[in-house]
């Protein structure tokens, strides 16, 4: 079974690691990546709570020799937010030999009230492990997750875990999505800013 | 004529057998994933079996009101093993009744509303409906669907035994671009479908 963090040390921790990857206080809209990453692909956001995407993203971990990764809950905030209602941090900590069903039941996990259960509430999410060459960042809202690389090796490997239809350009990803819900011009918008954020 | 206390009380009980035999149905209904099960109601509507259920159910209440204090101001005719025909109420007597008016609305609702598989490339399975959240929230509660609010008021859970929906009415952030969905997950607690609600952004 995996917990919520609950102690400042393992909170600060986790965020040092978090930021090896994703630059403080910068959107996803923005890219968050830090430097160096310059490689994004783009996904459908709830492929993250999925059995065959979580065991794609176990393999390439232990592929790796890295014994975890960190499920890390960007918005709300993890302390102004979920610490503040819960006295936990929105953020696990998940060993590889984790199976699917106690990922998910980490994600379904009531903190103290049901409905902020990461599933329903995590509208930005981040992760990444104790190796800074790869990370996922997904919001919910804008219906996408983007995973980063620094390099084109890491990525080959990366997506080899993964069924070939999981990973899109972004702007692929976008263009599905306005085929599918015929998007207002404001969403376009920030899409076409993602794109360009996404592409230096 | 107005029927006797007995032949109502004979109606009474016929048609309870035949709600119970249509209860059965909703519960099997709900036991379905969302898309089955708007599939079933699809057929039922075209078929005409929600409609006649529908149906019944006003006359049940209309049965249980008539049997009640108001014997001689109601009366049903018909064949209620099969199907009901005719209904006589004064008119006065229907709007003290007020849930057979909350019924009929229902009733209105279902024939209105559409499920449409909307699902694109590279994604789980969506469905576009222009039932509301507020009316599909309402709907799973009359359901038996216990709700939940998280406690910035921005999501609201609907949860029954294993199954549960996750409601968002609008987006969570400023530059959210999603409308009102619900996240329908299994008895894996595995995410199946989307349901795209009217109300939404988009």
């Amino acid at each position: 079974m995996i917990d919520f963090l609950s102690s400042e040390q393992d909170y600060i921790l986790a965020t040092a690691e978090l930021h090896q990857v994703f630059q403080k206080d910068v959107d996803i809209v923005e890219n968050p990546f830090a430097i160096g990453f310059t490689i994004f692909r783009g996904f459908e956001f709830d492929r993250i709570y999925g059995a065959t995407f979580y065991q794609g993203l176990v393999d390439f971990l232990v592929k790796r020799d890295s014994k975890e990764f960190t499920f890390y809950t960007l918005l709300p905030d993890p302390v102004e937010y979920f610490f503040s209602h819960f006295s936990k941090y929105s953020i696990g900590r998940m060993p590889i030999k984790t199976s699917y069903d106690d990922y998910i039941d980490f994600l379904n996990a009531d903190p103290g009230n049901p409905a902020d259960a990461l599933i329903d509430n995590a509208e930005t999410i981040a992760m990444y492990s104790n190796e800074p060459i790869w990370g996922i960042i997904g919001s919910r809202d804008l219906e996408i997750g983007i995973v980063g690389f620094k390099d084109e090796k890491v990525k080959d490997e990366f997506v080899s875990f993964f069924n070939e239809d999981t990973f899109i350009d972004i702007k692929t990803r976008f263009d599905d999505l306005n085929e599918m819900l015929k998007l207002q011009s404001d969403t376009k918008i920030i899409h076409t800013q993602m794109i360009e954020n996404y592409s230096r | 004529m107005w029927p006797s206390l007995a032949e109502l009380k004979a109606y009474s009980k016929a048609l309870i057998s035949d709600l119970k035999e249509g209860w059965n149905g909703v519960n099997a209904l709900m036991k379905q994933t969302p898309v089955e099960t708007f599939n079933s109601l699809s057929k039922g509507l075209n078929s005409g079996h929600i409609q006649n259920a529908l149906i019944k159910s006003v006359v049940k209440n209309v049965v249980k009101y008539a049997t009640g204090n108001k014997v001689q101001k109601a009366a049903v005719l018909g064949t209620v093993t099969g199907e009901v025909t005719q209904l006589v109420l004064p008119e006065g007597e229907i709007a003290k009744a007020g849930e057979v008016n909350k019924i009929s609305e229902a009733a209105d609702v279902a024939k209105s509303s559409e499920y449409i598989d909307i699902s694109g490339k590279n994604s789980i399975r969506n469905v576009q409906t222009n039932v509301t959240t507020g009316e599909f929230g309402s709907n799973l509660e009359e359901s038996g669907f216990t709700k939940a609010t998280t406690s910035d008021g921005k999501a609201t859970t609907y949860t029954k035994g294993d199954a549960k929906y996750s409601v968002h009415e609008s987006p969570q952030t400023s530059r959210g671009t999603a409308g009102a969905s619900a996240i329908y997950s299994n008895g894996g607690k595995k995410v199946t479908t989307k349901i795209r609600l009217n109300g939404g952004g988009n």
